[in-house]
């Protein structure tokens, strides 16, 4: 009998001990992450960022949330009125925290994603 | 001949938002891109979505059409035709006029039914499980379609944009 096919998913890529320490994935880890996006437009950063921020945010914004479906002039994301966009997340100083807005693995790969442009030039 | 000089590219971030899948609701969205515009095919943007909670397509995880990103052009989108084509495309703030992300004739969100049905034949979208925690990075060009969240919890996810300049 023919193995199975795998299931279509996500690459979902795991940081080491020592990346979290460092604060940055190893050449080897970015080569995978730089990877699954060329191919396939999309990956999954696992446990990057602290859980404790993520929990206090979702609770207000799920209190926010609460208050806006209440209101019969909300609009709704694509006009179906399951989705709905919140923006800005909060303005609340409280729930900004560096670990989402400038996640160091985020923007690792912001600035890794991109071929480098390479200018030679000659000096006078 | 000196040394060269590199000129690396500067990602900034110009976009933040967040997308919010109502508990208790049955309605998907319609595959589409986030743009409406003659984007370039090569990558220049993504998303770094980040969920509040555990997503899986029980809550509503988003469905992404994985690999659409990167043959796909502004042609493969719907054009409008009429003013309730454009209209949910219209974003408002409270006291602010509305801003038109398109006119009747051009291009809005929404795949073509046609080019999606081809798509299918070759890898067929998929709805991700992720955990709080992870960070879910999304080239822009990428297909995908808000899901119901039939949960008795919203799904919240935050989205910044990073722009290659």
């Amino acid at each position: 009998m023919a193995p199975a096919a795998a299931k279509d998913d996500v690459q979902s890529i795991h940081m080491s001990q020592e990346e979290r320490q460092r604060g940055q994935y190893s050449p080897e880890t970015l080569a995978k992450v730089l990877g699954a996006m060329h191919q396939d437009g999309l990956v999954v950063l696992k446990d990057v960022v602290p859980l404790d921020i993520i929990n206090k945010v979702n609770t207000k914004m799920c209190d926010d949330t609460e208050r806006l479906i209440s209101d019969p002039a909300q609009k709704y994301n694509h006009g179906i009125r399951s989705n709905l966009l919140q923006r800005p997340p909060t303005t609340d100083a409280e729930y900004l925290h560096k670990d989402i807005y400038f996640n160091k693995f985020v923007l690792q790969l912001a600035n890794a994603w991109v071929a480098v442009p390479y200018l030679c030039r000659e000096d006078a | 001949m000196r040394a060269s000089r590199y000129l690396g590219p500067r990602p900034v971030w110009n976009w933040l938002t967040a997308n919010t899948a109502v508990a208790n609701t049955g309605a998907r969205q319609p595959t589409h891109k986030d743009n409406s515009f003659d984007h370039p095919m090569y990558p220049y943007y993504f998303i770094a979505n980040i969920p509040l909670c555990d997503f899986s397509a029980a809550n509503g995880s988003t469905e992404f059409w994985l690999g659409s990103h990167a043959h796909t052009s502004w042609l493969d989108q719907k054009q409008a035709l009429t003013e309730d084509d454009v209209e949910p495309y219209r974003s408002s703030m409270a006291g602010t006029e509305h801003f038109r992300s398109a006119e009747v004739g051009e291009r809005i969100p929404p795949v073509r039914e046609d080019v999606v049905a081809e798509r299918l034949k070759i890898r067929p979208p998929i709805q991700p499980s992720c955990s709080r925690g992870d960070v879910m990075i999304r080239d822009l060009r990428l297909w995908h379609a808000g899901m119901p969240n039939s949960s008795d919890e919203h799904r919240i996810m935050l989205g910044l944009g990073y722009q290659v300049s």
